[in-house]
């Protein structure tokens, strides 16, 4: 059993999406992207619903984001949306794997693109029709080799179409061309008798030229129409700046092929590249009808939603509360605030899934701080807490950072760990005992080795100007002592000679607390006495 | 020609095996006075060989003893060599002081030059006064004014506007960037490719954009 009562694994393990885990779209600027796409296909579908299209209906989308940000999944997901198969056919092609890049292996490799479903969909309307025209026209009979025996058996024409699509009898081609010819352009009975033949990819081998290679998109795009009531997409992935492909990309940009869509997806540096490369076929990109954008999608707000959409898509009984979402949120905000690393979808979703199998391991009930400990240690073992002199585990960092959220509840955990940091360098003799402070205004008073007295007093507030003016007070009464030490959360440079104002990060007051609980916990090790010292002069405390 | 030209011409003539003295008187008469002048003034050497006197020419008397004391040779050939050892190391000495002539004067060159870029730079824009916010400021105007249609822009292209104005070099520009960049994670995007920029995730991030 997995965490959150989950039966399986939400999160994908694979570093590049497949179709299947493209199904779940999270995230509100993909979801955005999502509507202007189907917004795109619709308005195109809409023009061209009559049957008839010509070059004005043609779309080109370009999709520009970096890596890892989600185009691709975008693009699986659009592709595999029922509503947008209703009105599409889509040709998904990953230009990574074409190689060698010329006209013919991307016309292949578009081909290939379509799914075998729409291949076996748009056979049976063609067969269908020819079956239709059998009814009326004898031409048409033949190509079911349909005779009087099939009569007089009680064969029907449409039980020969059925034995032609399971491949039951071989159909008279010769007598299909002879039907299709009528009503249709070479190119296109070329390729409506490749559909009947089953051997619809074949078409690659058929084209020599790029205008026959345009040709037949446009024959594909225009039978897609006839047969199918849909317009056609070509989704071009990881488009590059290499010349076989622009060139490719510009001719069927030029060409208008009707009722068709060109979405071309890319980086911001592949567009810069194409720009320096081909100002022609940059031109045409800058034209583009649809200018997909995914600004933020690596933002704190677009990730959470994005993992949290794959929980809610298998929490098929609905049981993750707002509880637990509230809670996994803030172990997700630790997770993309301290690490940089992390901050795109295709890594924290790496994360998130090897938390969950972690967590499902130790059969635990929600995703908890020891499971993203674990995860990061195990699949980044590099990855350190950036700025922690003690070495802060992450799930101890994720604890503690929660815990402090309240600023009392810092400031008191704060005042404490410099409490117990000076009584620790008295331990190890690097500091004097430390005196009573009652009464003073400062929270702990001690001397150095040399006899200095030091005082140190915590300010730490939500509001910097309440700490400014506390920081001023406290430093009026330095009269009381050889050196003041003021820590604080505020960004000031304020002190004089005898006094020293250190800034605390976020980070330094973790650090301390973690020192402090280890402290009082009698937890502290050898590698941890250095650590304490360290932090202790990163203070100024000794 | 007088008499005592006469005689140091004799004296000379003799060369390193020098002119008896008994042999000069009998061919010259009267020469003591003569030979006496000239030994004062240092031009002839006499010298006592046996049981006869000879008499030297200053050009050739080294070179007679030489021939015939073997103590002399042996303390002018050390002389000699300490005198080429003082040569040689002479020539170094010159030669290193000549180097480091030289370098002292690089040096000054390089250091007056430095002088004159720190004070231009000064006077342009003190380095490292720019704090975030007055960088951002900057930022945004070049980012916004080198916008294209898809909104992300070269880093490169906005770094050259920035460190003209600010006067910051490229190594700082990026610190500002990166640290710009993790401050308002919700207003800027980076994304990977180009010559130079932020590096994230050990990729090059050359590419910004304004969300």
């Amino acid at each position: 059993m997995y965490p959150y009562r989950l039966e399986k694994n939400p999160y994908p393990s694979s570093p590049t999406p497949t179709l299947m885990d493209a199904q779940i779209l999270g995230g509100r600027r993909h979801k955005e992207a999502k509507a202007a796409v189907l917004s795109c296909f619709s308005d195109l579908h809409s023009k061209v619903s009559g049957g008839t299209a010509t070059d004005k209906d043609f779309r080109l989308l370009t999709v520009i984001q970096d890596v890892g940000s989600g185009k691709t999944h975008l693009a699986l997901h659009i592709k595999g949306l029922k509503e947008v198969a209703n009105n599409t056919v889509a040709s998904y092609v990953d230009l990574s794997v074409v190689s060698p890049r010329n006209m013919n292996s991307l016309y292949g490799a578009m081909l290939g693109g379509f799914t075998d479903e729409y291949i076996a969909i748009i056979r049976r309307a063609v067969v269908a029709y020819v079956c239709e025209k059998a009814e009326r026209d004898s031409t048409a009979r033949k190509v079911f080799n349909y005779g009087f025996m099939d009569s007089i058996s009680g064969r029907s024409l449409k039980d020969k179409a059925e034995l032609v699509l399971h491949n039951g009898m071989v159909p008279n081609y010769s007598a299909l061309t002879q039907v299709l010819k009528k009503e249709f352009s070479p190119i296109e009975v070329t390729i409506l008798k490749l559909v009947v033949e089953g051997n619809f990819r074949a078409d690659a081998q058929n084209v020599s030229t790029l205008e026959d290679i345009i040709a037949s998109l446009a024959a594909l795009a225009s039978l897609n129409l006839r047969f199918l009531k849909r317009i056609t997409v070509f989704q071009l992935d990881e488009f590059e700046s290499d010349r076989e492909t622009t060139e490719f990309v510009k001719a069927v940009i030029n060409a208008h092929i009707p009722a068709a869509a060109l979405m071309l997806i890319f980086t911001p540096s592949s567009y810069n590249e194409i720009r320096q490369a081909n100002a022609s076929v940059f031109d045409r990109l800058e034209k583009a009808n649809y200018k997909v954008d995914l600004a933020g999608s690596n933002t704190y707000e677009e990730i959470l939603d994005i993992i949290m959409e794959y929980i809610r898509h298998h929490d098929a009984g609905k049981c993750f509360t707002p509880e637990e979402e509230k809670d996994l949120a803030a172990k997700v905000k630790v997770i993309y605030d301290e690490f940089s690393d992390f901050r795109n979808v295709r890594s924290m979703l790496n994360i998130m899934y090897h938390t969950v199998e972690n967590s499902g391991k130790r059969e635990c009930a929600t995703i908890d701080e020891q499971a993203l400990d674990d995860t990061i240690k195990n699949v980044y073992p590099g990855l350190r807490i950036r700025g922690s002199v003690m070495d802060v585990p992450i799930s101890d960092f994720i604890k503690i950072r929660r815990n402090c959220n309240d600023i009392t509840t810092l400031e008191a955990g704060v005042r404490d760990a410099v409490r117990n940091l000076v009584n620790y360098a008295h331990e190890v003799g690097a500091v004097a005992k430390p005196q009573k402070a009652n009464g003073s205004g400062f929270d702990v008073m001690f001397s150095d080795p040399y006899g200095t007295k030091v005082a140190v007093a915590i300010v730490i507030n939500q509001d910097h100007a309440k700490s400014f003016e506390q920081i001023s007070n406290t430093l009026k009464t330095t009269g009381f002592v050889d050196k003041l030490v003021i820590l604080t959360n505020a960004n000031t440079s304020a002190g004089t000679n005898g006094s020293a104002v250190v800034t605390m990060d976020r980070c330094k007051m973790i650090d301390l607390i973690y020192f402090s609980n280890k402290y009082k916990n009698s937890e502290l090790v050898e590698d941890d006495s250095q650590r304490a010292l360290m932090l202790a002069k990163s203070i100024r405390i000794c | 020609m007088t008499a005592e030209e006469i005689l140091m011409n004799k004296i000379l003539s003799a060369g390193s095996a020098g002119a008896k003295k008994a042999d000069l008187r009998k061919e010259l008469g009267e020469i003591d006075s003569a030979l006496e002048a000239l030994v004062s003034k240092g031009e002839v050497f006499i010298d006592k060989r046996g049981s006869a006197y000879y008499c030297f020419h200053q050009s050739h008397y080294v070179q007679s003893l030489l021939n015939t004391d073997p103590r002399f040779r042996l303390t002018y050939d050390m002389i000699k060599s300490v005198e080429e050892t003082l040569r040689s190391s002479s020539k170094e000495v010159a030669r290193a002081i000549e180097t480091l002539a030289g370098n002292v004067s690089n040096l000054a060159k390089l250091v007056s030059e430095r002088g004159v870029t720190a004070t231009a730079h000064a006077s342009a824009a003190p380095s490292r006064t720019v704090s975030i916010s007055d960088f951002k400021g900057e930022f945004d105007a070049a980012l916004a004014n080198s916008s294209s249609s898809i909104g992300w822009v070269e880093l490169a292209k906005i770094r050259n506007d920035v460190c003209a104005k600010c006067g910051l070099s490229n190594d700082e520009f990026y610190r500002l960037v990166g640290e710009l960049t993790g401050q308002y994670q919700d207003k800027y995007e980076l994304s990977t490719g180009g010559g130079e920029g932020v590096m994230v995730r050990g990729l090059v991030h050359g590419f910004v954009r304004c969300i």
